[in-house]
Parts: C-alpha cells; structure tokens; sequence
C-alpha cells in the first residue's frame, strides 16, 4: 500500500488509457448528456475507411478491442515549440470493449491540445461524427492524498454507437512547449495493435537519438528533409493480472530525444547527467536554509548531542509535522517550493517535503541530494534510457564517515559521494534508516552537483518486512484450540497495517484486522478478543 | 480539549457550524461558517478545502476567509491563494471548485474558514440542510429568509428528517425568518446492509410554490392523483387499437389467468429502451427514438418503449382483455423511504399496474425487465402506493414476495478423490428476484463476459480455492424461467487430514455468511433489499474403502423470520448434506442485531462442522 507516497505530475500520456478512465465515467457522462450534438458532416476520414476492414491482429476471445490503425506525428518546430497529431482507430469486438467510446486526452499549462474530433464506424448505416464542441473539460478528480490543484485537464468526447462489429477512432492536435527535447512513444497498450506509425520532423540541422523499451528495435526510414517514421505492426495486447510490474515497466515504448544545432540544450536529455543537471538547474537555491529554519533545528537538536538523533529528530518533524498538501502548477509539478515557504505553511508535497529536509539537514552540516523516483518499481530499470520517467522525490544523505548504526538499512556506499542512506520523507510511517518497498532495489536518479547518475536502491532483508505470529495453545480432548496469539509486523507489513488503523477511529474495528489471520484456517470457527 | 466523548476516537471534530441563507431581494445568497478542531494527525486533511458550485447556473463562491488557531491559542490569518477548477467544463455546463489550504495545521489546533455562495440572479432555489457531517458537530445553527415578492405570492413549505434529540424543530420567527439550532450531531457512519443513506441523515428540505400550498396531506395527494390519473388515463385511453393488439396475444378461450400471462409475455419481449446502452443524442437522432409516445397505440405500433411505456401498454392491453386493472404510482424504496404527510410529489416515482383476476389482486411491473410474472422490482415491494382513480386515488401496499420466491438452490453431485479433492458436477438455480437480478446486471454483456460473471459467483460462495467451469447456456433473457447455471467443480484440499482420521468440512457454500454482521456495536438498523433463501443440497460419494466415522449432529436455528438448517446424512459410501437458510426480513431495529450477529454465529458453527472420515487401510484407534 502505498499512502502520500507519490506526487509530482507523471508525464502525459497521449491519451488516457482505457482502464484509468472508469472512475471518472459517471461524472462524464452526467455532462456530455447535457452537450448539445453540434452540425456535422457525418463522415468519419478517408484514413479511418482504409483500415476500417483490414484483417485484425492476432488476438483471443476475452480481447474487447484492438487498434487497427495509430499514428503519431511530431513535428519540432523549435525548442519552444512541437506540434503533435495523434491519430488512432479500434475496432471494439466485445460489449466491454465500449469504453473506448470516451476519448479522454489530458493537458495542462504546457501542452494545449485543440481540433479533437471522434467517429464511428458502424457495421451497418451512416458513420457518426462528433468533435470538442459536443465534450467535456474536466479536471482530475480531488483524491484523498492527491494533488490539491495542479493543471492537468483533460478534454473528453464521447463517440455514439461504439459497439461490437464498429470502428471508431479519433484525431487531436497538441501543441507543446516542451519542458525537456524527448517524446515517448507508447506504441503497446492492452489491445493487440495491428498497424502504429510514428513520424518525426525535426528543423534543419537537429538531430536525434531515438531507444527502444521493451521491444526490439525498430529502424527508421527517412521520408522527407529531416524527416523519419518508424512503424510497428502485429504488436501483442497486455493484459493486466495481478501482481504484475507496472506496465510502463512492459509494454514496448520508443524514446526520441532531439538536439538542436550545435549540440544539446539544458532540456536535451542525452544522458541521466544531463537531466540531472536540468534538475539541479530548477532548484537551485530552494534548498537554502532561512533563519527561521536552522532557529527551528537548533530547537530540534537540542537535546541530540549525536548526529544520528539529529537527523532523526530532523526526519520525524519532517514526517509528522509537515502535511502532504500537493499545489502543482505550470513548472511547479517539477520544482519544489522555497524550503522557507514549506516551513512556513507546514505543508507541501514531495518535492517540498525532501526540500525541506535537505535545508534542515544542511544546518547540522549534513549533506543530501534529491533523488528523483518512479514509486512503481519497474518502471524504470538500470537499462531505461535518460526519459521523465519519474513522479517521485526522496532525499539520498551523506552519512558522515564514522557514522555507522544497524537502524540504518537504506545504505549504500556510492563511488562519488560515500556512504549514502535513502530516506522518503513523505512516507510518514516508515522509520528513519528504511525505506518502504516500493523503493528497495528501485531505480532513481540521484542529482548531485555534477549532474546525476541512475542508481539502485538497496533491498532490505526479507526478514524485516515480515509478520512473525507466536502461539501459545492448549487442545482439550473435543477437540477446543484455545490460547494466546502475539503478531508483530514489520517493514511494510506494519506500515500497511498502521496506514489502515490511521482513518479508524473505532477500537472495535481495530480489533477486526486480527481477526483475518485466523480465517486463513478456513474450515475452523474462531473468536477473536 | 484532546478527545470528545460523545465522539470517541475521532479525527476532528465540528466545533461550531453556521449556515445562513437569504433568498429575499434580487440575488440570493447563503453565508457558510466552519470551525473545526483537529484531534489527530489524520484529522489535518479537513484542512484542505474545496467547495464545489455551479457556475453556469450563475453561482459564484467568494468572501473567503480562514484562520488556524494554535494549541497554544496564537492564530495565523489565510493569506495564500485560492485556486479555481472547472471539474466539468461541457456546453452550458460548468462545475468549478474554489479550494485551499490552511497552513500551520497540527494536533490540537481549531481551524475556521468562511465563505458566500452567490446563488444566481432571478433564480429561485429550493435549499436543504444536511445536519448529519463525516464529522460530529458540537453545535450548528442554520436559518432561511425565505422569498418574498409583493406582486406573486410564494409559498414556502419546509420539512425535517430525523433530527438530533432534543432539537426543537425549525421554526419562523415574526421577523419571518425559519431558524433551527442542533447540537451533538453524530458523525454520518456507514455499514453494511443499511436503509438508503438519505433516510439516515438528519436534514431539513425547504420547497417553493407559486401554488397555494396545501397544509392537509390527505388534499394533497387527491390533488395529486387526479392529475396523474389524468395523464395516465389519457395515454391508455386507446381502446380499439389495444383490442385489435390484443387479439394478437390471446384466444378468446383462454382463461383470465392464461390471458394474463400471454400480455405479461409479450410486453416483456418488447423492446425495453430503459435497459439498454445509453445512447448518444447523435444516436437517438438517428434511430427516430427522441420524440416520445404519445399513447400506449404508438407504442403498441412501434413495438418498443421505455419502462413507463410498456407499463401503461400493459395496462392498456389487460383491461383490452376484459380484465379489470389500475394504474398505481408507488415509491422506489433504493433511494427514500415515503411519508405521504411530506407531501413531495417527487417522492412517488415509480409506475406498477394493479390486476385483479380470479378475485385476487396481484402487482405487476412489466417495464422492469426481466421481472417474473406477478413480481415486481425490489425497490417496489412493500411499499406505499397510490392506485389511481378518477377521484385521486387510495392508499395501497404493494406486496412483498415470500422468501420462498427469491432462492438459490446450489445441488452439486461431487467425488472425493484419496487426495482430498471435491470434483463433480454443480447446478446453480436462481429464482424470482435472484435471477432477475443477475440478468438484469449482465443483460448487455456477451456469452465471455456472462460466463465469467456466474463463474466468479459461484466461487464467491465457496470458501477456499476453487475449479469452476460453466457448461451450459443459461437463458439470461426470459422473465417466467429460472436463471440455471450448471458447472463442473474441483475443490483441490477440501478434505484435510488429522492423524488416521480425515476431515471434510460441511458448509460448502458458507463462505458469504463467514464475515456478516461480525462488528460487536451497531448504528443504523439492519435492512435488506428483499426476502431470500439459500437450498444446498450436495452429495459426495466418498473414495473405495473410505468410512464414516462420525457425522456432526444435525443444526437448526428458527426464528420464524430468520431460518438455518443443516443436515448430514450418510448412506453406504455417499454423504448426504443439506443446508437450508431462510432470510424472510426487510428491516429490523438496531436492537435486535445482537440477536441477529449471534443467529449468524449459529449459521458459522454449524458450517464449520466436520465429517471425520477413516481412509481405506487406516484403522480406527482411540
């Protein structure tokens, strides 16, 4: 379970994908309802038409829809500005399959997005057509432990009649003025793909390094002045099961990155050093120690003589003082506030809280930098090319050379910085020299000063992540089991658990997690006091 | 102050809340006060605030102001930012939220913020008070100016729901003002298997009329179902083409009954526009389906309609067929429950038809599809209704079925293999509103997707892992037959060892009693959607050589309303287990649950009995 744990606004996806968009579907169709259908020519595009009968990609009977036809095409007009054309057509071939009938297509301050249009398609009769005029705008919903506000919206259309046997697709337009020169390609999804296209138009003299993820990889060829396209076909649907990693983790995606003439910018990330050093660039100064904060450790510290208590006493006003409150607007999805501020307000998000730390830390002389993290391990891994593949902020701090204490499991000794140890602020349970789960043997990008480099985090022991139950019992001759159970969790085990007893407020039901472990014996009645 | 007592364990509390309302003059507008006191750390979160508004209806949220009071009682004022969202931004539709943080927030400190909410101009809305919060609330106070105009008269009628004990209802002062002032309102808690959440919520509802209004519920609903009637009566009123449809259906040799059931039939295979996907407007357009009927002979003509429609062709249709039959309009209980001296029209918004034949008066819903004939949809049973006639109307109740007539009957014929396994053959037959049920859920899925949603139903109600593979094409789309699933089945481990001995635990099908009613405190009454009983009837022919030790004595709770049985019976090398449960109650008082939790404590002691089995070769030893 992860709690106030992630933060930061993940990069766009082109289009929201098919499962995400259920919780928001009651809402939407609650306002489309009342969207009057504007004129239209009831004509879905010739580029729909040429696939509409081709034969399907490879797919089994539970497959709800497949995409018979995506296409991509960026256009880079300069470092300020990319326009995108996003083209896609499915085929829906079960009743389950009529989500793709809502077209959801986010943006925000960076990115607008205009001239979306949707049709159908159908097997029999007349094609419909719908555009942006007969959507919807809206903005993510508030979810306890999310974002406050942040920009991110999304447009959305609904396309009549997406039935099994009908085709609908849809096409938009973004306009973008890039924080970094990358696009991502997400070519593989949980419907099979029979056909994808991706085209890239750079200016004169720009050139391009394009990687490849979870996918062999596929060559470009060049069609016009500076122009290439790439294209995938037959490519096989992901099914979600459980315990599965993320799928940013699986499915195939291409990373194009794009350098202007005469070598790279602060946004060109060649390398995880350069986006490291486009990180340490945005935050500079907000690590910055105000009077009010080192008044504010002095206190903290006062009756800690050892370093290590400092620091915990630093992690834990951190961790239960400062609340997780999200405001992420325009470039503050990715910079943190002022440390001052955060101390301030008593609040902020990732970002802010690791900020904070850091300045605190900084004034009992201890060193730290930011680490930049997907909180779904797998998402990123030692073979992930340099991409803002990240919605995550933990702090990495220098231990100091003698320091050395069994709490301390986060370590790791780093050729260029020493003996490191990783801390997540913003996880509010888990104790000063751990980190939980989601981060052990995760990949993140640690931004020094001289830039950054991925680094692994390390993985605890199993067994301090474990439930170790203790039974004293007593059988009587009819067969009565009757004695004293004693349940001590640890790691993430205890963290859950104490997440869970956090929003309950009656000790009645505090009782009733311990109650589950007894029906794992599922053939026995038990009681519980 | 650390804790509240009548509000143990809570998170944060309603110190003071403060709602005024004032509809008089031009633009109407209503002042919102909060003052909160944190009482734990996950009690911070109130301090984050949206509040959510209409702005195309002309809303606006403004005057916004908030403090947070220290423990040590220093305050620090909001001066930050607040944010404005368009949660759904569509043609003529935008819903904003204003939102903000307030800062310096820790254990113990009181936090307060205020807003107006700018009500737009020349609009007049009915208002609400919800007294019962997420949080306990120590005090409130709430009052209306209602609307005045010198030139139309308007009338205000307010009304009030479960207030706290001890409060004085709301009442006009002589400045006209209506005021109501509570205090110790209990936080709103959800649980299971309780009534609708509006019947539980302490809340007071205003309503505006240009009409007179009338003080005497009994006029008012006579008013009421004069109009209705005449609405009804006006779309029924086709004779000579319901005859010649009529004609269709049934024989003229056919008894009453017979004729009733063709009609009841024949609706039903119509077309029911209410149970399909929704439709975009583009779509409706095209299919020719926006304008309404205008009578039960368009429909008749059309051969669909929607669930109103086919109600009153029915109608239509059976007093076609000589029989005699009147509209009712009763109220769906999904939502609220009805209290005709409330007096809200909208309250009674469900259509049922009322046949007499053979001197017996049955209700018949035909607009829900997938009914059984002389059934109606739960949310219509055992409720109050009015039957309409030239006069207004009477009072009526509708029937509410018998547990018998919603069952599920669970027979498995299963091997037990030397390892321990269960396989077989199992047969799932769901009756009356059970069947309907699950039709009505899958009704636009295909044959994937249906055979996944019973599969997954049978395995919920077997408590370990489990095989099951359906074999058969159940019939999800008649209303008269039961829904019959039939399955192969494969319990790896059922059967578990102990010494020479082996155990086979006899609540096969027990797993959705195992975790009800299992909290020790209870709130709200205990309420469920119908009457229904659980038949299982499973034989295991055990391995060669395998014996009886002992079967578990026989178990039987009756309460009359609630009912459990369970037999095991043991003949040659084949165990017979029988388990009956008979639930034949709607809503019981929050008193009797500790009856009702020990009655489920019987149902789980007698499921989690064992059969001790002595394996072939093993010989019995004390």
């Amino acid at each position: 379970m992860i709690s106030k744990s992630c933060c930061s606004q993940p990069v766009l996806p082109p289009a929201i994908k098919r499962k995400k968009v259920a919780i928001f579907l009651c809402a939407i169709a609650f306002a489309l309802a009342f969207a009057p259908h504007s004129a239209a020519n009831d004509s879905a595009p010739q580029w729909m038409h040429a696939v509409a009968n081709a034969p399907l990609p490879a797919h089994d009977e539970k497959t709800n829809a497949v995409l018979l036809y995506s296409e991509t095409d960026v256009n880079v007009v300069s470092a300020d500005r990319v326009n995108v054309l996003v083209r896609e057509a499915y085929k829906i071939l079960r009743p389950e399959g009529r989500d793709y009938g809502i077209v959801f297509v986010p943006f925000n301050s960076n990115k607008k997005v205009t001239n979306l249009h949707g049709w159908c398609i159908p097997a029999q009769g007349r094609d419909y057509d719908v555009n942006e005029k007969d959507g919807a705008e809206i903005s993510l919903p508030k979810i306890e432990g999310s974002d406050l506000i942040n920009d991110v919206k999304a447009k959305v259309i609904r396309i009549p009649a997406p039935d099994p046997g009908n085709v609908i697709g849809y096409e938009y337009e973004m306009q973008e003025h890039p924080l970094a020169l990358q696009q991502l390609w997400e070519f593989q999804e949980e419907a099979p793909v029979r056909e994808a296209h991706y085209s890239l138009q750079l200016p004169p003299g720009w050139e391009f390094k394009s990687s490849w993820l979870n996918y062999p990889e596929m060559k470009p060829t060049q069609s016009g002045a500076n122009q290439w396209q790439w294209v995938v076909s037959d490519v096989k649907g992901v099914r979600k099961e459980e315990d599965m990693p993320p799928l940013s983790g699986l499915e195939g995606q291409m990373i194009v990155s794009f350098y202007p003439q005469g070598g790279t910018v602060a946004s060109s990330f060649g390398t995880w050093q350069q986006m490291g050093l486009w990180y340490t660039n945005l935050t500079q100064g907000r690590r910055d120690a105000s009077d009010e904060i080192k008044q504010k450790v002095a206190a903290l510290t006062a009756q800690s003589p050892a370093q290590l208590d400092k620091m915990k006493a630093i992690a834990m006003f951190i961790q239960n003082d400062i609340r997780y409150v999200a405001i992420e607007l325009g470039i503050g999805g990715y910079q943190p506030h002022l440390a001052e501020e955060v101390f301030t307000h008593r609040y902020g998000d990732c970002k802010d809280k690791a900020t904070l730390m850091s300045a605190m830390l900084s004034a009992i002389g201890v060193d730290s930098y930011y680490v930049v993290i997907n909180s779904e391990r797998g998402s990123v891994t030692a073979n992930t090319p340099p991409h803002q593949a990240f919605d995550h902020v933990i702090l990495a701090i220098k231990l100091p050379d003698k320091l050395q204490d069994s709490s301390l499991m986060a370590t790791e000794v780093l050729p260029k910085l020493g003996n490191i140890l990783f801390f997540d602020p913003t996880n509010e349970i888990t104790p000063f020299g751990q980190i939980g789960g989601y981060l052990q043997d995760n990949f993140g990008l640690l931004v020094a000063p001289d830039g950054g480099e991925l680094v692994e985090l390390p993985r605890q022991p199993a067994t301090t992540n474990g439930i170790v139950r203790t039974a004293r019992f007593t059988l009587d001759p009819t067969g009565r089991l009757e004695g004293s159970v004693e349940e001590t969790r640890l790691g993430d085990r205890a963290w859950a658990e104490r997440e869970t007893f956090r929003s309950i407020t009656n000790n009645a039901d505090r009782i009733k997690p311990a109650r589950w472990f007894l029906v794992q014996f599922p053939h026995h009645q038990s009681s519980v006091d | 102050m650390t804790s509240e007592p009548l509000a143990p364990g809570a998170a944060a509390i309603v110190l003071y809340r403060q709602v005024d309302r004032d509809d008089r003059g031009q633009t109407a507008h209503e002042n919102d006060f909060m003052r909160i006191k944190i009482l734990t750390e996950e009690g911070r979160k109130y301090a984050d605030v949206e509040i959510p508004f209409n702005k195309s209806g002309g809303n606006n949220v403004g005057n916004i102001h908030g403090r947070t009071i220290r423990p040590d009682g220093t305050a620090v004022e909001y001066q930050g930012k607040v944010f404005e969202k368009a949660i759904v931004k569509a043609k003529g539709v935008k819903y904003m939220a204003k939102t903000f943080t307030l800062p310096d927030v820790e254990i113990g400190s009181i936090i307060e913020y205020s807003y107006t909410l700018d009500l737009s101009e020349n609009i007049l809305y009915d208002s609400q008070w919800i007294l019962s919060d997420e949080l306990f609330t120590k005090s409130a106070s709430f009052s209306l100016k209602p609307y005045t105009n010198d030139m139309v008269p308007f009338y205000c009628r307010w009304s009030w729901h479960d207030l706290p004990a001890g409060s004085e209802p709301p009442k006009e002062g002589p400045d006209h003002v209506v005021r109501l002032e509570v205090h110790n309102v209990p936080a709103f808690q959800s649980e299971d298997y309780m009534p609708p959440e509006n019947e539980l919520k302490a809340r007071v509802d205003f309503t505006y009329s240009q009409e007179q209004l009338e003080k005497d519920p009994s006029q008012f609903w006579k008013n009421r179902g004069k109009k209705l009637n005449g609405a009804v009566e006006s779309f029924v009123n086709k004779r000579n083409a319901m005859q010649a449809a009529v004609e269709q259906i049934v024989s003229p040799s056919d008894s009453p009954e017979a004729k009733l059931q063709k009609i009841y039939a024949r609706v039903q295979q119509l077309r029911n526009t209410s149970y399909e996907v929704e439709k975009t407007e583009q779509q409706q357009k095209r299919d020719k389906e926006e304008k309404e009927a205008s009578n039960v002979e368009d429909v008749w003509k059309r051969g669909y309609g929607d669930e109103r429609d086919l109600t009153w062709l029915f109608l239509g249709l059976v007093r076609a067929a000589g029989i005699e039959a009147d509209p009712v309009i009763v109220s769906d209980r999904s939502n609220f429950f009805f209290n005709p001296a409330i007096m809200d029209a909208y309250k009674l918004d469900a259509d049922v038809v009322l046949v007499k034949v053979n001197g017996k008066e049955i209700y018949f819903g035909p607009g829900a599809a997938f009914t059984p004939f002389g059934m109606l949809e739960w949310p219509e049973t055992g409720v109050q209704g009015l039957r309409l006639d030239k006069n207004g109307g009477t009072w009526v109740h509708t029937t509410l079925p018998e547990s018998n007539e919603s069952v599920v009957e669970r027979k498995a014929v299963l091997t037990l293999s030397d390892t321990g396994t269960l396989e077989g053959k199992l047969t799932i037959t769901y009756t009356g509103l059970e069947g309907m049920q699950r039709r009505m859920e899958e009704r636009n899925e295909d044959d994937a997707a249906r055979k996944k949603f019973l599969e997954e139903d049978a395995k919920e109600d077997i408590p370990v892992g489990s095989e099951v593979d359906l074999t058969n094409k159940p019939d999800w789309s008649s209303s008269s037959s039961p829904l019959i699933a039939e399955y192969t089945l494969k319990i790896p481990g059922w059967v578990s060892g102990a010494g020479r001995h082996a155990m086979v635990p006899v609540g096969l099908f027990s797993a959705p009693e195992k975790h009800v009613f299992e909290h020790a405190q209870r709130v709200h009454p205990i309420y469920f959607e119908y009457p229904f009983e659980k038949w299982d009837d499973v034989a295991i022919t055990l391995p060669a050589g395998w014996q009886v030790s002992s079967l578990p004595p026989a178990k039987s709770k009756d309460e009359k309303l609630i009912d459990y049985e369970l037999k095991t019976e043991n003949d040659k090398n084949t165990i017979h287990l029988t388990r009956k449960l008979k639930v034949d109650l709607l809503m019981l008082e929050s008193k009797y649950y500790p009856a009702l939790r020990s009655f489920y404590e019987v149902v789980r002691s007698g499921d989690d009995q064992q059969i001790l089995l002595q394996p072939a070769g093993a010989t019995a030893s004390n």
